[in-house]
């Protein structure tokens, strides 16, 4: 990647503008390249953090559970973006997490492997999948370094690309559509440190994908309204609607016999986290919201009666985990905007609620653990309910802003990651996922980039 | 703020779950509002039937076994109730590592003479693993509180 300056660039140049420079930018940048395409990346956040950026320009206000520094301090104005935080936990989503959306598993399929490789990844995590127990199935979560896109080292093919040009402290504002509708023409290029503004136009040809995050990308699209008519991509009022998390809890402990639950995995797994998944039959009765129970080491407590007895029964050797979820939805229940932030833009008010289906899915698929635990006799379970409903923190897993569907009227983008109905405008990220799985998002935001840059590297 | 302390401010993978303490609680008022309005009286049998200890999904032939003398809790001075706060007056209250702790600090002090301990897995974080030293005597029956451990002198 070559960082250019604005008084140095010609922007008509270049075969598409990536808005945003964290996994899904980067991701997108580094396909085109290899597809031989010219990118031009604009990032807000400079080449290092700077709290007055991040005040700036990733304020959100919140209601219902999840308050406005939430979904601020999980979206970064920085190079590489939120990646320079992240913790690197990579799954894939499962055949059933497509349900909803336009596309499958299988399309995602070969993108998934070249997303773990991007990633730093041994692939066998994305298909080991074993039944350990009743109702149960066991995944690895893949727990490698994790990769920061602002590292020029490791971010493979960037260092001295000379396809891929990067614009620091610069963002890309509203955009405006052409007079039929069909396309985007032009965007506001707005200068972070002088605060000035232009207007560039597109050519016939160039992509525009927006790749600011799950909140970013919802920004630009209701900052792109010119007060005649409604905002780009918004026509029907989708931008935003169906903002997720997930729902993560600390909810119990097993004591088991030892290797019951966890099969010995072999080393070619790299780093790994436990996780056990509740079967197809159990994920449709707890209402198609699916549920990762994720295993950590833990100690048997022996001044504890009841850990005592576990760990004379289920021993020699019995073992113990703490078990936390990452469940369901969070969704948004409120309005999407409210007032602007310095610059202008809308800032964003999330009002996202978890719903009691979700607490209800949890609460269901841990009982039905307790049950096969019980009922195999290979261990026991102790589920803190209370903290299913009390203890409810996030993952910064931001996601559905602009989800993915066949239908305008229920969704924003295509399964090309299209916004309905302008040729020339595409977003990257979580924002597109349909429906949230429950496991981390990030594997899944790389596959869609790459998939995305195929596509435009074989379109433009 | 630099880069650094920010990063190390912010890294922990659960980090949402300190930001939303606040929001869950109101949530969970509403939940237990919706939940008299909403749910029918009686508990869905299927794993009632199961018995839950201390939140643990145990069997019968379990409970009866852990309630044995094998396992229970062994004090020459003390009598030991697991599941009942007992009334008294706290003059120490210390967080320990476990409930012999709890048991054996009782034991040493003479002015002590019952005690009160808060299990690991109470739902209120500040009350987890702390040990209530206690004078008072009389009642020592008490309501059914299954997130502590008390004890009195025989
Ligand atoms: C503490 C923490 C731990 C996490 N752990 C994990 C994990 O273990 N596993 C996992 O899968 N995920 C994890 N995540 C989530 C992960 O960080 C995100 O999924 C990922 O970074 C999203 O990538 P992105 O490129 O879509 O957005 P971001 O990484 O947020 O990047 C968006 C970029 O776009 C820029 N931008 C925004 N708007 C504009 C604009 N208008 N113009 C120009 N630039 C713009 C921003 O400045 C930013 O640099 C974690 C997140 C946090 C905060």
């Amino acid at each position: 990647m070559v960082f250019v300056a604005r008084s140095e660039l010609d922007l008509s140049r270049y075969d598409a503008i990536v808005a945003g420079s964290g996994p899904a930018g980067g991701s997108v940048a580094e396909g085109l390249s290899r597809g031989n395409r010219k990118v031009l990346v604009i990032e807000t956040g400079g080449s290092e953090y700077r709290a007055e950026a991040q005040e700036n320009y990733s304020a959100v206000k919140g209601g219902g559970h999840y308050v406005g520094s939430h979904w601020s301090s999980h979206w970064i104005r920085m190079l590489g973006g939120t990646s320079n935080i992240w913790g690197g936990w990579c799954a894939p989503f499962s055949e059933r997490n497509f349900d909803r959306w336009p596309i499958s598993r299988s399309d995602l399929e070969p993108y998934y492997l070249s997303a773990a490789q991007a990633l730093y990844r041994p692939p066998d995590f994305l298909t080991y999948r074993k039944s350990v127990l009743d109702q149960f199935e066991y995944r690895a979560i893949s727990d490698e370094d994790p990769l920061r896109y602002s590292d020029p080292v490791k971010f493979a093919t960037f260092p001295n690309d000379p396809n891929v040009h990067v614009l620091l402290e610069h963002s890309v504002g509203a955009l405006t559509a052409s007079q039929d509708g069909s396309r985007v023409e032009a965007f506001e290029l707005y200068g972070v440190s002088e605060g000035n503004r232009e207007l560039i136009e597109l050519r016939e040809e160039q992509a525009l994908v927006l790749a600011g995050g799950a909140m970013g990308n919802a920004q630009i699209l209701l900052a792109s309204n010119d007060g005649t008519r409604a905002s780009i991509g918004d026509e029907h009022g989708q931008v935003g609607r169906y903002l997720q998390e997930h729902p993560h809890m600390g909810v119990g402990k097993i004591i088991c016999r030892a290797n019951a639950l966890i099969p010995s995995m072999d080393e070619g797994f790299g780093g790994i986290r436990h996780a056990l998944f509740p079967s197809d039959s159990l994920y449709h009765e707890a209402g198609e919201l699916d549920v990762c129970l994720v295993l950590s080491e833990a100690s048997i407590d022996s001044t504890d009666q009841t850990e005592r007895y576990l760990s004379e029964e289920f021993g020699p050797g019995a073992r113990a985990y703490r078990v936390s979820v990452m469940a369901g939805r969070a969704e948004n229940h409120g309005s999407r905007a409210e007032g602007f932030d310095p610059c202008g833009w809308p800032l964003l008010f999330a009002q996202c609620v978890v719903d009691s289906d979700s607490l209800e899915a949890v609460d269901f698929v841990m009982r039905s653990l307790g049950s096969s635990l019980l009922d195999s006799n290979v261990g026991r379970l102790r589920f803190d309910v209370e903290r299913v409903y009390s203890d409810i923190g996030g993952g910064g897993h931001t996601i559905g802003t602009t989800r993915m569907g066949t239908d305008a009227t229920s969704s924003v983008v295509d399964s090309d990651c299209r916004v309905h109905g302008y040729r020339n405008l595409f977003i990257a990220g979580s924002s597109v996922f349909a429906t949230g799985s429950c496991v981390n998002p990030t594997l899944t935001i790389v596959a869609l980039a790459q998939r995305l840059a195929d596509y435009l590297a074989k379109g433009i | 703020m630099d880069r650094r302390s920010f990063i190390w401010g912010m890294g922990g993978f659960f980090v949402g779950a300190s930001l939303s303490g606040g929001a869950a609680f109101a949530y969970r008022e509403l939940r237990r509002a919706r939940f008299r309005a909403s749910l029918p009286p009686s508990p869905p049998p299927a794993f009632e039937s199961r018995g839950l200890v201390d939140g643990w999904i145990l069997s019968a032939a379990d409970r009866e076994r852990i309630g044995s003398a094998e396992y229970a809790l062994q004090s020459e001075l003390l009598e030991i109730v697991d599941g009942s706060d007992i009334p008294g007056r706290p003059f120490s209250r210390e967080v320990v590592k476990g409930v012999d702790d709890c048991v054996e600090a009782c034991e040493k002090e003479t002015r002590c003479t019952r005690f009160t301990f808060a299990k690991a897995t109470h739902p209120d974080e500040t009350k987890r693993n702390v040990c209530w030293l206690k004078t008072g005597e009389g009642e020592a029956d008490s309501p059914r509180a299954p997130d502590y451990i008390s004890g009195w002198r025989r």
